[in-house]
Protein backbone atom coordinates (compact mmCIF):
# COMPACT_ATOMS: atom_id res chain seq x y z
CA UNK A 1 0.00 0.00 0.00
CA UNK A 2 1.18 3.40 -0.89
CA UNK A 3 1.61 5.86 1.63
CA UNK A 4 -1.07 8.85 1.18
CA UNK A 5 -0.30 12.46 0.81
CA UNK A 6 -1.35 13.19 4.68
CA UNK A 7 0.57 10.76 5.79
CA UNK A 8 3.11 11.96 3.55
CA UNK A 9 3.11 15.41 5.25
CA UNK A 10 2.92 14.13 8.54
CA UNK A 11 6.19 12.27 8.15
CA UNK A 12 8.00 14.91 6.91
CA UNK A 13 7.03 17.07 9.19
CA UNK A 14 8.91 15.53 11.89
CA UNK A 15 12.63 16.28 9.97
CA UNK A 16 11.90 19.36 12.85
CA UNK A 17 13.65 19.33 16.03
CA UNK A 18 11.19 18.64 18.45
CA UNK A 19 8.65 16.94 16.63
CA UNK A 20 7.40 13.48 17.30
CA UNK A 21 4.61 11.50 14.71
CA UNK A 22 1.80 13.42 17.21
CA UNK A 23 3.22 16.81 16.86
CA UNK A 24 3.71 16.38 13.12
CA UNK A 25 -0.29 15.11 13.39
CA UNK A 26 -1.75 18.32 14.86
CA UNK A 27 0.64 20.45 12.85
CA UNK A 28 -0.88 18.81 9.72
CA UNK A 29 -4.34 18.85 10.69
CA UNK A 30 -3.80 22.74 11.57
CA UNK A 31 -2.51 23.72 8.36
CA UNK A 32 -5.35 21.62 6.68
CA UNK A 33 -8.31 22.99 9.21
CA UNK A 34 -7.74 26.25 8.90
CA UNK A 35 -4.40 27.49 7.73
CA UNK A 36 -4.59 26.65 4.28
CA UNK A 37 -3.23 29.72 2.77
CA UNK A 38 -0.22 29.98 5.44
CA UNK A 39 0.68 26.23 4.83
CA UNK A 40 1.25 27.38 1.15
CA UNK A 41 3.47 30.52 1.60
CA UNK A 42 5.28 28.48 3.70
CA UNK A 43 5.92 25.74 1.56
CA UNK A 44 6.94 28.50 -1.16
CA UNK A 45 9.53 30.25 1.65
CA UNK A 46 10.34 27.07 2.86
CA UNK A 47 11.56 26.33 -0.98
CA UNK A 48 13.47 29.64 -1.64
CA UNK A 49 15.12 29.75 1.69
CA UNK A 50 16.63 26.09 1.08
CA UNK A 51 17.39 26.74 -2.41
CA UNK A 52 18.84 29.75 -1.70
CA UNK A 53 20.23 30.58 1.44
CA UNK A 54 23.97 29.83 1.72
CA UNK A 55 27.16 31.36 3.98
CA UNK A 56 28.13 34.13 4.02
CA UNK A 57 31.66 34.28 2.44
CA UNK A 58 33.52 36.22 5.47
CA UNK A 59 31.78 35.25 8.43
CA UNK A 60 29.65 31.61 7.30
CA UNK A 61 26.57 32.78 9.01
CA UNK A 62 23.36 32.07 7.13
CA UNK A 63 22.54 34.26 4.07
CA UNK A 64 21.30 34.74 0.75
CA UNK A 65 23.82 37.02 -0.15
CA UNK A 66 27.32 37.34 -0.76
CA UNK A 67 28.10 38.96 2.24
CA UNK A 68 25.59 39.05 5.32
CA UNK A 69 24.24 42.39 6.63
CA UNK A 70 26.95 42.47 9.53
CA UNK A 71 30.10 42.50 7.03
CA UNK A 72 28.62 44.54 4.64
CA UNK A 73 28.00 47.47 7.56
CA UNK A 74 31.94 49.28 7.35
CA UNK A 75 31.01 50.36 11.21
CA UNK A 76 31.18 47.33 12.53
CA UNK A 77 34.92 46.55 11.03
CA UNK A 78 36.12 49.84 13.05
CA UNK A 79 37.37 48.47 16.23
CA UNK A 80 39.10 45.25 14.90
CA UNK A 81 37.28 42.61 16.80
CA UNK A 82 35.78 39.04 16.03
CA UNK A 83 34.22 37.12 17.92
CA UNK A 84 34.14 33.37 17.01
CA UNK A 85 30.85 31.32 17.73
CA UNK A 86 29.67 27.18 18.08
CA UNK A 87 26.39 28.03 15.87
CA UNK A 88 24.40 30.72 13.93
CA UNK A 89 22.22 30.40 16.97
CA UNK A 90 24.96 31.81 19.29
CA UNK A 91 25.57 34.45 16.83
CA UNK A 92 21.91 35.35 17.32
CA UNK A 93 22.33 35.18 21.05
CA UNK A 94 25.47 37.69 21.17
CA UNK A 95 23.63 40.06 18.77
CA UNK A 96 20.35 40.45 21.06
CA UNK A 97 22.25 41.01 23.73
CA UNK A 98 23.85 44.05 22.00
CA UNK A 99 26.60 44.51 23.81
CA UNK A 100 29.05 43.74 21.00
CA UNK A 101 29.46 45.85 17.58
CA UNK A 102 32.59 43.88 15.47
CA UNK A 103 32.02 41.32 13.46
CA UNK A 104 31.84 37.31 13.59
CA UNK A 105 32.92 33.85 12.37
CA UNK A 106 30.49 31.08 12.57
CA UNK A 107 32.22 27.61 12.46
CA UNK A 108 29.24 25.58 12.70
CA UNK A 109 30.45 23.56 15.35
CA UNK A 110 33.69 22.07 17.04
CA UNK A 111 36.87 20.33 16.41
CA UNK A 112 35.75 16.32 17.61
CA UNK A 113 38.22 14.30 15.40
CA UNK A 114 36.07 10.80 16.46
CA UNK A 115 32.62 12.57 14.11
CA UNK A 116 35.36 13.45 11.50
CA UNK A 117 35.25 17.41 12.44
CA UNK A 118 38.99 18.50 11.94
CA UNK A 119 40.24 21.96 11.18
CA UNK A 120 39.19 22.58 7.49
CA UNK A 121 35.41 21.00 8.58
CA UNK A 122 34.69 24.25 10.88
CA UNK A 123 36.60 26.91 8.34
CA UNK A 124 39.88 27.29 10.37
CA UNK A 125 41.51 27.55 7.17
CA UNK A 126 39.86 30.10 6.28
CA UNK A 127 39.91 32.11 9.50
CA UNK A 128 43.26 31.95 9.54
CA UNK A 129 43.61 33.77 6.55
CA UNK A 130 41.46 36.27 7.62
CA UNK A 131 43.62 36.73 10.25
CA UNK A 132 46.96 36.84 8.33
CA UNK A 133 44.76 39.53 6.44
CA UNK A 134 45.22 41.54 9.17
CA UNK A 135 42.13 43.72 9.77
CA UNK A 136 41.85 41.69 12.97
CA UNK A 137 42.98 43.32 16.34
CA UNK A 138 41.12 40.96 18.78
CA UNK A 139 39.58 37.67 18.75
CA UNK A 140 36.60 36.91 21.20
CA UNK A 141 35.89 33.29 21.31
CA UNK A 142 32.65 32.43 22.43
CA UNK A 143 32.60 29.07 22.35
CA UNK A 144 30.30 26.87 24.40
CA UNK A 145 32.45 25.11 27.92
CA UNK A 146 32.87 21.54 26.03
CA UNK A 147 35.76 19.41 25.98
CA UNK A 148 35.72 20.20 22.31
CA UNK A 149 35.05 23.60 22.61
CA UNK A 150 38.27 23.80 24.62
CA UNK A 151 40.14 21.92 21.88
CA UNK A 152 38.80 24.30 19.59
CA UNK A 153 39.83 27.37 21.70
CA UNK A 154 43.28 25.81 21.64
CA UNK A 155 43.51 26.01 17.78
CA UNK A 156 42.16 29.35 17.69
CA UNK A 157 44.35 30.61 19.83
CA UNK A 158 47.54 28.85 18.71
CA UNK A 159 46.56 30.69 15.04
CA UNK A 160 46.24 33.75 17.04
CA UNK A 161 49.17 33.46 18.44
CA UNK A 162 51.69 32.77 15.50
CA UNK A 163 49.82 36.25 14.03
CA UNK A 164 50.48 38.64 17.37
CA UNK A 165 46.86 39.11 17.48
CA UNK A 166 44.96 39.12 21.24
CA UNK A 167 42.31 36.74 21.85
CA UNK A 168 40.16 36.54 25.24
CA UNK A 169 37.07 34.25 26.21
CA UNK A 170 34.10 34.76 27.01
CA UNK A 171 33.40 33.85 30.86
CA UNK A 172 31.38 31.43 31.21
CA UNK A 173 29.95 31.54 34.97
CA UNK A 174 27.08 31.54 37.29
CA UNK A 175 23.63 31.64 35.30
CA UNK A 176 21.58 34.21 36.18
CA UNK A 177 18.84 33.03 38.94
CA UNK A 178 21.38 29.96 39.47
CA UNK A 179 22.50 29.02 42.97
CA UNK A 180 26.02 28.56 43.48
CA UNK A 181 25.44 25.26 45.21
CA UNK A 182 23.69 23.77 42.34
CA UNK A 183 26.72 24.65 39.98
CA UNK A 184 29.23 21.90 39.15
CA UNK A 185 32.74 22.77 40.27
CA UNK A 186 34.32 23.95 36.69
CA UNK A 187 31.73 26.03 35.97
CA UNK A 188 32.84 27.70 39.21
CA UNK A 189 36.22 27.68 38.12
CA UNK A 190 35.38 29.34 35.18
CA UNK A 191 33.28 31.67 36.79
CA UNK A 192 36.34 32.71 39.38
CA UNK A 193 38.81 32.60 36.49
CA UNK A 194 36.46 35.01 34.56
CA UNK A 195 36.13 37.39 37.73
CA UNK A 196 35.94 41.40 37.39
CA UNK A 197 36.24 44.43 40.15
CA UNK A 198 33.25 44.92 41.44
CA UNK B 1 14.04 -8.47 42.47
CA UNK B 2 16.13 -5.58 41.64
CA UNK B 3 20.19 -6.95 42.10
CA UNK B 4 22.50 -4.47 43.61
CA UNK B 5 24.21 -2.89 40.78
CA UNK B 6 28.08 -2.86 40.76
CA UNK B 7 29.93 0.66 41.23
CA UNK B 8 32.54 0.91 37.87
CA UNK B 9 35.45 3.19 37.45
CA UNK B 10 34.78 4.53 33.40
CA UNK B 11 36.24 7.08 30.98
CA UNK B 12 33.96 8.85 28.32
CA UNK B 13 35.59 8.58 24.84
CA UNK B 14 32.45 9.84 22.77
CA UNK B 15 29.43 10.95 23.17
CA UNK B 16 26.43 11.39 20.47
CA UNK B 17 23.08 12.99 20.97
CA UNK B 18 20.37 9.96 20.77
CA UNK B 19 16.19 11.25 20.08
CA UNK B 20 15.21 14.05 22.13
CA UNK B 21 16.51 14.23 25.75
CA UNK B 22 18.79 11.07 24.97
CA UNK B 23 22.85 10.52 24.88
CA UNK B 24 24.32 7.46 23.92
CA UNK B 25 27.79 7.33 25.56
CA UNK B 26 30.93 5.53 24.66
CA UNK B 27 32.08 4.47 27.90
CA UNK B 28 35.48 2.95 28.51
CA UNK B 29 34.70 0.61 31.49
CA UNK B 30 37.30 -0.55 33.78
CA UNK B 31 37.14 -4.80 33.98
CA UNK B 32 35.44 -4.49 30.69
CA UNK B 33 36.36 -2.35 27.55
CA UNK B 34 34.32 -0.27 25.46
CA UNK B 35 30.63 0.16 26.43
CA UNK B 36 27.88 1.95 24.64
CA UNK B 37 25.53 3.32 27.46
CA UNK B 38 21.92 5.47 26.96
CA UNK B 39 21.84 8.56 29.28
CA UNK B 40 19.24 11.29 29.84
CA UNK B 41 20.62 14.07 28.75
CA UNK B 42 21.52 16.65 32.05
CA UNK B 43 19.46 19.41 30.71
CA UNK B 44 20.12 23.00 31.69
CA UNK B 45 18.39 22.91 35.12
CA UNK B 46 21.53 20.12 35.66
CA UNK B 47 24.62 21.38 34.80
CA UNK B 48 26.55 19.55 36.86
CA UNK B 49 25.62 16.40 35.30
CA UNK B 50 26.45 17.84 32.36
CA UNK B 51 30.04 19.07 33.22
CA UNK B 52 30.67 15.18 34.27
CA UNK B 53 29.38 13.70 30.98
CA UNK B 54 32.39 15.34 29.43
CA UNK B 55 35.45 12.75 28.31
CA UNK B 56 38.68 12.57 30.19
CA UNK B 57 37.10 12.66 33.85
CA UNK B 58 37.90 9.81 36.13
CA UNK B 59 34.46 8.91 36.51
CA UNK B 60 32.34 5.87 38.38
CA UNK B 61 29.23 5.00 37.22
CA UNK B 62 26.87 2.41 37.67
CA UNK B 63 24.66 1.39 34.91
CA UNK B 64 21.99 -1.26 33.82
CA UNK B 65 22.81 -4.52 31.87
CA UNK B 66 20.49 -4.69 28.62
CA UNK B 67 20.07 -7.05 25.67
CA UNK B 68 20.86 -4.24 23.56
CA UNK B 69 22.27 -0.53 24.70
CA UNK B 70 22.95 -0.27 28.38
CA UNK B 71 21.44 2.48 30.78
CA UNK B 72 22.86 4.61 33.06
CA UNK B 73 21.89 4.59 36.50
CA UNK B 74 24.40 6.93 38.15
CA UNK B 75 27.29 9.03 37.33
CA UNK B 76 29.88 11.06 40.04
CA UNK B 77 33.62 11.84 40.14
CA UNK B 78 36.10 9.44 40.75
CA UNK B 79 36.60 10.52 44.65
CA UNK B 80 39.99 8.17 44.77
CA UNK B 81 41.58 9.64 41.63
CA UNK B 82 42.64 13.38 40.71
CA UNK B 83 40.25 15.21 38.20
CA UNK B 84 41.78 15.23 34.83
CA UNK B 85 41.72 18.77 32.82
CA UNK B 86 43.67 18.28 29.51
CA UNK B 87 44.82 21.58 28.41
CA UNK B 88 46.22 22.13 24.74
CA UNK B 89 48.45 20.02 23.08
CA UNK B 90 47.47 17.68 25.99
CA UNK B 91 43.95 17.80 25.13
CA UNK B 92 44.71 17.30 21.11
CA UNK B 93 47.14 14.10 22.28
CA UNK B 94 43.40 13.04 24.45
CA UNK B 95 41.70 13.09 21.69
CA UNK B 96 44.32 11.19 20.06
CA UNK B 97 43.85 8.82 21.97
CA UNK B 98 40.34 8.27 22.40
CA UNK B 99 40.54 7.98 18.55
CA UNK B 100 42.72 5.56 17.83
CA UNK B 101 41.12 3.31 20.76
CA UNK B 102 37.60 3.74 18.56
CA UNK B 103 39.08 2.78 15.88
CA UNK B 104 41.05 -0.28 17.14
CA UNK B 105 38.90 -1.51 20.04
CA UNK B 106 35.40 -3.22 19.37
CA UNK B 107 32.51 -1.98 20.97
CA UNK B 108 30.97 -4.28 23.70
CA UNK B 109 33.92 -6.71 23.18
CA UNK B 110 35.79 -7.76 26.20
CA UNK B 111 39.07 -5.65 27.22
CA UNK B 112 40.24 -6.22 30.65
CA UNK B 113 43.46 -4.74 30.16
CA UNK B 114 42.40 -1.70 28.48
CA UNK B 115 41.37 0.78 31.33
CA UNK B 116 44.23 0.64 33.12
CA UNK B 117 46.58 0.93 30.44
CA UNK B 118 44.23 4.38 29.15
CA UNK B 119 44.06 5.33 32.37
CA UNK B 120 48.03 5.23 32.64
CA UNK B 121 48.43 7.38 29.72
CA UNK B 122 45.08 10.18 30.51
CA UNK B 123 47.00 10.44 33.77
CA UNK B 124 50.45 11.33 32.45
CA UNK B 125 48.91 13.81 29.87
CA UNK B 126 47.67 15.77 32.64
CA UNK B 127 50.50 15.74 34.58
CA UNK B 128 52.09 17.61 31.44
CA UNK B 129 49.55 19.68 31.11
CA UNK B 130 49.88 20.80 34.79
CA UNK B 131 53.42 20.88 34.62
CA UNK B 132 53.77 22.51 31.05
CA UNK B 133 56.49 20.37 30.93
CA UNK B 134 58.21 20.52 27.32
CA UNK B 135 55.33 22.44 25.57
CA UNK B 136 58.31 23.29 23.41
CA UNK B 137 59.89 20.10 22.23
CA UNK B 138 56.39 18.24 23.41
CA UNK B 139 58.82 15.03 23.80
CA UNK B 140 57.47 13.81 26.93
CA UNK B 141 53.72 13.84 25.43
CA UNK B 142 54.99 12.00 22.67
CA UNK B 143 56.66 9.50 24.74
CA UNK B 144 53.04 8.96 26.07
CA UNK B 145 51.57 8.29 23.17
CA UNK B 146 53.79 6.18 21.82
CA UNK B 147 54.03 3.51 24.65
CA UNK B 148 49.82 4.05 24.41
CA UNK B 149 50.33 2.98 20.75
CA UNK B 150 52.38 -0.03 21.44
CA UNK B 151 50.85 -1.16 24.49
CA UNK B 152 46.82 -1.37 22.75
CA UNK B 153 49.19 -3.09 19.84
CA UNK B 154 49.97 -5.69 21.87
CA UNK B 155 47.35 -5.91 23.80
CA UNK B 156 45.20 -6.72 20.55
CA UNK B 157 47.86 -9.44 19.83
CA UNK B 158 49.72 -7.51 17.25
CA UNK B 159 53.18 -7.28 19.00
CA UNK B 160 56.44 -5.96 17.75
CA UNK B 161 59.89 -7.76 18.21
CA UNK B 162 62.96 -5.36 18.85
CA UNK B 163 65.38 -8.21 20.06
CA UNK B 164 65.94 -10.73 17.27
CA UNK B 165 65.75 -11.36 13.45
CA UNK B 166 62.29 -12.78 12.20
CA UNK B 167 63.45 -14.76 9.90
CA UNK B 168 66.57 -16.08 11.17
CA UNK B 169 65.65 -15.67 14.73
CA UNK B 170 69.34 -14.71 15.79
CA UNK B 171 69.59 -11.32 18.02
CA UNK B 172 69.55 -7.84 16.37
CA UNK B 173 73.18 -6.62 15.80
CA UNK B 174 74.23 -3.03 16.69
CA UNK B 175 75.94 -2.57 13.98
CA UNK B 176 73.95 -4.76 10.87
CA UNK B 177 71.05 -2.86 9.12
CA UNK B 178 66.99 -4.38 9.66
CA UNK B 179 63.76 -3.18 8.09
CA UNK B 180 60.56 -3.64 9.61
CA UNK B 181 58.62 -7.03 8.37
CA UNK B 182 54.48 -7.12 8.29
CA UNK B 183 54.52 -4.79 11.01
CA UNK B 184 55.61 -7.46 13.64
CA UNK B 185 59.28 -7.11 13.56
CA UNK B 186 62.46 -6.54 11.68
CA UNK B 187 64.56 -8.61 9.37
CA UNK B 188 68.41 -8.39 8.21
CA UNK B 189 68.10 -5.97 5.20
CA UNK B 190 70.91 -5.45 2.09
CA UNK B 191 69.65 -2.09 1.17
CA UNK B 192 71.78 -0.03 4.12
CA UNK B 193 69.78 2.83 2.66
CA UNK B 194 65.87 2.21 3.66
CA UNK B 195 66.54 0.35 6.12
CA UNK B 196 67.69 1.22 10.02
CA UNK B 197 70.82 0.44 11.97
CA UNK B 198 70.36 -2.34 14.63
CA UNK B 199 71.85 -0.18 17.48
CA UNK B 200 68.55 2.15 16.54
CA UNK B 201 66.43 -0.20 17.46
CA UNK B 202 67.97 -1.09 20.86
CA UNK B 203 66.14 -0.22 24.24
CA UNK B 204 62.71 1.17 22.09
CA UNK B 205 61.15 -2.24 23.71
CA UNK B 206 62.13 -1.26 26.85
CA UNK B 207 61.04 2.03 27.02
CA UNK B 208 57.72 1.40 25.20
CA UNK B 209 57.11 -1.73 28.30
CA UNK B 210 58.40 0.32 31.26
CA UNK B 211 56.08 2.95 33.15
CA UNK B 212 59.27 4.45 34.76
CA UNK B 213 61.42 5.39 31.49
CA UNK B 214 58.81 8.13 29.88
CA UNK B 215 61.82 10.53 29.59
CA UNK B 216 64.66 8.48 29.08
CA UNK B 217 64.73 7.79 25.00
CA UNK B 218 66.52 10.04 23.10
CA UNK B 219 64.79 12.46 20.66
CA UNK B 220 65.94 10.16 17.57
CA UNK B 221 65.02 7.08 18.66
CA UNK B 222 61.44 8.80 19.69
CA UNK B 223 61.17 9.72 16.38
CA UNK B 224 62.42 6.32 15.24
CA UNK B 225 59.60 5.06 17.12
CA UNK B 226 57.00 6.85 16.04
CA UNK B 227 57.71 5.90 12.41
CA UNK B 228 57.66 2.24 13.23
CA UNK B 229 54.53 2.48 15.23
CA UNK B 230 52.79 4.61 12.86
CA UNK B 231 53.76 2.10 9.96
CA UNK B 232 52.18 -0.82 12.30
CA UNK B 233 48.77 1.49 13.23
CA UNK B 234 48.29 2.06 9.40
CA UNK B 235 48.08 -1.70 8.74
CA UNK B 236 45.38 -2.54 11.46
CA UNK B 237 44.35 1.34 10.83
CA UNK B 238 43.49 1.10 7.13
CA UNK B 239 43.28 3.79 4.89
CA UNK B 240 41.20 6.00 6.22
CA UNK B 241 43.58 8.86 8.16
CA UNK B 242 43.28 9.45 11.68
CA UNK B 243 41.53 13.16 11.94
CA UNK B 244 42.60 13.65 15.20
CA UNK B 245 46.57 14.38 13.36
CA UNK B 246 44.88 17.30 11.64
CA UNK B 247 45.11 18.82 15.41
CA UNK B 248 48.46 19.41 15.69
CA UNK B 249 49.52 22.40 13.74
CA UNK B 250 52.88 22.67 11.80
ZN1 LIG C 1 29.06 37.81 7.21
Amino acid sequence: MSQSLLENLIEQLQCLPGVGPKTAQRMAFHLLQRKRQAGKELSVVLNEAMDNIGQCSECRNYTELELCGICQNAKRAIDGTLCIVESASDLAAVEQSAQFSGRYFVLHGCLSPIDGVGPSEIGLFQLEQMLENGHVSEVILALNPSVEGEATSHYIADICKSHNISITRIAHGIPVGGELEMVDSSTITHALMGRKQF
Amino acid sequence: MLAELESKQAFILHTRAFKENQLIIEFLVEGEGRLSIIASKGGKKNSARTALLQPFRPLIIKYKVGRGLHSLKSVELNPESADIRLKSKSLFCGFYLNEVLCRLCKSDAQYDELFPLYDYAISHLQHSSEREIDTQSGMYLEAILRQFEYRLLVMLGYGISFDYDLHSEADIKADKYYELLAGSGFVFSNTPQRAIIGSDLMGIDSFLNTDLEIEKLSAHKLKLAKLILRACLHRHLGDKPLKSRELFRK
